[in-house]
């Protein structure tokens, strides 16, 4: 039996969609069997971030109430074929399941797949309690801004009072110039106050925004910062030991020619 | 407490007279026909409310009492009172530890009403409310509480302490607005002096 993951970070816009697009392509380009569920009822994102929006015929709430099974609602990936999306429905809202239905679809689910991504919404609510009700383990999602630590910090007292096993933190969006000017917080700032496992740091990439309006999950971009940041971030869920990169090295062309000539650190 | 034997004080209702209950009720009879006997035009008329504190007054005290009153042209008793017994002091209870041993994050509110110890951190939005003591091992970045009861002589101890608030029986302290980069490392401890929380490093406090 697989296993459930809940993507999380109390506040909107820190990056859920895109990591769970993300890791579900990444741990589907390493063979696994991926089911991505949209958990977030009414703003229905995750077919767009895959580029599978026009494949949506049946949502999560169809399933839920019994007008289709979910084996029928899945969308197949049109790039890798162990990978499926359960999407979610837009025209209603997060009364439409209740934190039981969820918790048995995602059982069900979790009986043919090797993992189950689910993308929760913004917020501690309704739609919150509805997406942690299967999961196994949770990723909390954080940006190195004070307002984001302090969400996922409330977020993760939450996961923890659920008793959700596992919870490791991504940091996204680091722009690693920033903290080495000192005007980001620094990453081991966030983990000392979250005190939980860190599974990865992704840069900042102009290439997500490009990818996610393409509908192309960029960590199957090899040629891209976030792209390899997703990549190994699926590896370490795969429990390989892959050595966090210092995107704080500086990366420009004058510092590479630097190294090159062997001045500088 | 009253520490002559017989206290008069006019209220719109009449004028009250407190017997002291501490005194031996003879001493009170005679204090109390010396009294009235000084100041006879005063009580000409008077309507009287008889306070007799603690004591409970026999049949036979209270008939000595309207006795003394009659003597007194148109002194009028309309009531024999007794003051409410007083709670008996408090005794200081012995107060348990809540032992908490995961840091106590964003949202969360901890009350108990003994000593709180945090074997981790208290994060920036969590709150901790102590009747007692409340210890940090850790970093106390949220609020605390201690002494909540109203017990001035509470504290809170951090080892690393930057809290948005400390309060101490119910007396507040923030930080200072411009108190960007976080508090000094070593264990620090916050307490009242003189009505206002001082903090300072453990061992200070411990030499003084």
């Amino acid at each position: 039996m697989g296993k459930a993951i809940v993507i999380t970070s109390g506040k909107g816009g820190v990056g859920k969609t895109t990591t769970t697009a993300n890791l579900g392509a990444g741990l589907a380009a390493l063979g696994q069997r991926v089911a991505l569920v949209d958990a977030d009822i009414g703003l229905r994102n995750l077919d767009l971030f895959m580029g599978l929006e026009n494949r949506v015929v049946y949502h999560l709430v169809d399933v839920v109430e019994g007008r289709t099974t979910w084996k029928k609602a899945l969308v197949r990936d049109k790039r890798l074929e162990n990978l499926v999306l359960l999407p979610s429905a837009q025209a209603r809202d997060k009364d439409a399941v209740s934190p039981r239905q969820m918790q048995q679809l995602v059982q069900e689910i979790k009986q043919e797949y090797d993992f189950v991504l689910l993308d929760c919404p913004a917020g501690i609510e309704g739609g919150f309690k509805n997406a942690i009700a299967g999961a196994d383990q949770a990723i909390v999602v954080v940006n190195p801004e004070v307002s984001s630590v302090r969400d996922a910090d409330r977020v993760i007292g939450l996961l923890e009072a659920e008793e959700i096993g596992g919870i490791s933190l991504i940091v996204n969006r680091l722009k690693p110039s920033m903290v080495k000017r000192g005007e980001m917080l620094a990453i081991k700032d966030i983990v000392d106050l979250l005190a939980i496992d860190l599974l990865g740091i992704v840069p900042e990439d102009e290439g997500i925004i490009i990818a996610s309006n393409r509908g192309e999950p960029i960590s199957l971009d090899q040629n891209t910062k976030a792209g390899q940041a997703f990549r190994n971030i699926s590896r370490r869920l795969l429990g390989d030991d892959i050595p966090f990169i210092d995107w704080q090295d500086d990366d420009s062309f004058f510092s590479r020619l630097k190294k090159l000539f062997g001045v500088g650190s | 407490m009253l520490e002559e034997a017989v206290l008069f004080k006019g209220t719109r209702e009449g004028i009250h007279i407190y017997l002291n209950d501490e005194v031996e009720f003879p001493q009170v009879v005679n204090s109390l026909e010396h009294r009235l006997a000084s100041s006879r035009n005063f009580f000409k008329g008077a309507r009287v409310v008889i306070n007799t504190g603690q004591r409970t007054l026999s049949a036979e005290q209270v008939a000595t009492v309207s006795s003394v009153l009659k003597e007194y042209e148109g002194v009028q008793l309309i009531r024999l009172e007794q003051s409410k017994p007083q709670a008996p002091p408090a005794i200081p209870r012995e107060m348990t530890a809540l032992i908490v041993e995961k840091p106590v994050r964003s949202g969360q509110q901890l009350y108990h009403p003994g000593h709180v110890i945090v074997i981790g951190d208290v994060n920036p939005g969590a709150e901790i409310v102590a009747e007692g003591n409340v210890i940090v091992m850790g970093a106390l970045r949220g609020i605390a509480h201690a002494g909540y009861g109203g017990d001035k002589s509470a504290f809170v101890v951090a080892n690393l302490m930057s809290p948005s608030q400390v309060s101490i029986a119910g007396i507040l302290a923030r930080q200072p607005d411009d108190e960007f980069s976080d508090a000094k490392m070593g264990p620090e401890i916050a307490r009242l002096r003189n009505g206002q929380i001082v903090i300072e490093p453990c061992q200070r406090a411990i030499y003084e």
